[in-house]
């Protein structure tokens, strides 16, 4: 199967996760990457920064119509939901929150499922709500890959506990083994 | 429930041909929210029932087109855009200040311009002019009723707003709503949709249209920044939303250019 884009979702203790995922993933890495991360809304800089560190991938929060590229990781702006549109662009919306929660990673999977159906690696991390679990489910309904953090890794449970409770997803797995999944999927990419 | 894209051009043709809008190319993630929305809310069962109720009058213009709209959410929203436009923006203009609000769907971006022309001393100088695609709109913003919890929010965004007072000095409150009806006074609402062809006012010293391209694609972005730009006056100044990216629109690069980079605030060039 070749894949067209990885999307993670996170909120609480998942920052830590995203940034070794992150840190983990090769220069010429072969799929764009979607983060929707609870985030502080006022807070409009320094996530990026903080993110950046260890990345080899540049990270950008997307402008409204932004064109996706491969190679690129994308962090939801603050106070906006991400849609990954029809057509390889993204919207931008300030429609109301969902989940107490702009950007709502429900909102951010189910357009990337949408647009992507079967060729989407959906992940859900540690976090403090139930955002994400419908998304996910969207993502596999859709034929899409699905992975959830292992809860006794995550750091707060509640977000990939809120998964599992709607979907049996293709893995359970700890911080470690979804970079190295992440790294097997790029390779077998680079070689099709 | 949900609607596939085949649905929603059904949906569309049936808008279209009954009130001559046409909503194809409004950003269909949103739009589509929009719909499921306006199915939720009217008790429709499906968009068979939706066509024929839009074919049989029983779902009027203005209640369409204000449940399609999306509201603004929060006064104040972008503080730090607040900040530029109160300490950098507004000490360039001279004498009367000309201020254009399109498509407003809620009166949050109104009542932020108002507060911020009261506290600068300069309310009575200014001339604001509102459009609305309803009716129904213009009650809503004039009724300005807001609840306790979104009252916290645009407190929070006021404070960092750095404002003179308190935002609570603004309204009257009663049984948990805020009231802020007072403020809305001389307010020159027009009822119009851009690209239907009414007139929309020029000479315009400030025309504040954020988070309002988000909902069009790129083709109806262009299009509708092609007629707005001719509401700012030259070395006037134009605001759209934080994240929103006027110069993907072929020619804004000649119209435009950038006063804040973070903050979207751009002059009309000469």
């Amino acid at each position: 199967m070749s894949y067209k884009g990885i999307i993670i979702g996170g909120s609480a203790g998942s920052f830590q996760v995203v940034t070794k995922i992150l840190a983990s993933l090769p220069a010429n890495f072969q799929y764009p990457v979607f983060l929707c991360l609870h985030r502080l809304k006022h807070v409009r800089s320094g996530f990026i920064e903080a993110l950046e560190i260890k990345s080899k991938l540049p990270i950008v929060e997307p402008e409204d119509k932004t064109i996706i590229k491969k190679g690129v990781v994308y962090l939801a702006p603050s106070n906006y939901h991400m849609y990954i549109d029809y057509g390889q662009r993204f919207a931008l919306s300030t429609e109301p929150s969902v989940n107490y929660s702009r950007p709502s990673i429900d909102l951010s999977f189910f357009s990337a499922s949408t647009s992507f159906r079967e060729k989407l690696v959906g992940i859900i991390l540690s976090g403090a709500n139930k955002d994400g679990a419908k998304g996910i489910k969207s993502v596999k309904r859709l034929g899409g890959l699905t992975i959830v953090q292992d809860p006794k890794e995550a750091q707060i449970k509640t977000m990939p506990n809120s998964a599992l409770d709607l979907i049996e997803p293709d893995y359970v797995l700890t911080t470690d083994k979804i970079s190295k999944l992440l790294n097997q999927l790029n390779e077998l990419n680079e070689k099709l | 429930m949900n609607l596939t894209l085949k649905e929603i051009k059904e949906i569309n043709t049936a808008i279209l041909n009954r009130f001559g809008i046409d909503y194809s190319n409004h950003s269909i993630i949103s739009y589509k929210n929009r719909l499921l929305e306006l199915l939720k809310t009217n008790n429709i069962k499906n968009y068979k029932d939706l066509i024929t109720k839009i074919e049989n009058n029983k779902l009027s213009l203005e209640l369409l087109t204000s449940q399609l709209a999306i509201p603004f959410t929060e006064m104040f929203r972008d503080p730090a855009m607040w900040r530029e436009l109160r300490d950098h923006v507004l000490p360039k203009i001279n004498g009367k200040i000309r201020i254009f609000i399109p498509s407003c769907t809620s009166g949050e971006e109104l009542i932020s311009m108002l507060i911020l022309l009261k506290e600068e001393g300069v309310l009575e100088n200014a001339k604001i002019t509102v459009s609305t695609c309803s009716k129904l709109i213009v009650n809503t913003i004039k009724d300005a009723v807001f609840t306790e919890k979104q009252i916290e929010l645009n407190k929070a965004n006021y404070k960092r707003y750095k404002g003179k007072r308190s935002l609570s000095d603004y309204a009257t409150n009663s049984n948990a709503k805020y009231y802020f009806d007072e403020l809305i006074k001389n307010i020159n609402f027009i009822d119009s949709r851009i690209l239907s062809g009414s007139q929309l006012p020029t000479g315009q010293d400030i025309v504040l249209y954020r988070n309002k391209l988000i909902y069009f694609n790129l083709k109806m972005q262009t299009e509708v920044l092609n007629i707005i730009k001719e509401s700012v006056i030259s070395g006037g100044y134009f605001i759209v939303g934080i994240m929103e990216n006027i110069f993907a629109s072929e020619g804004m690069d000649k119209v435009f250019e950038e006063v804040s980079k973070t903050e979207k605030i751009y002059k009309k060039k000469l």
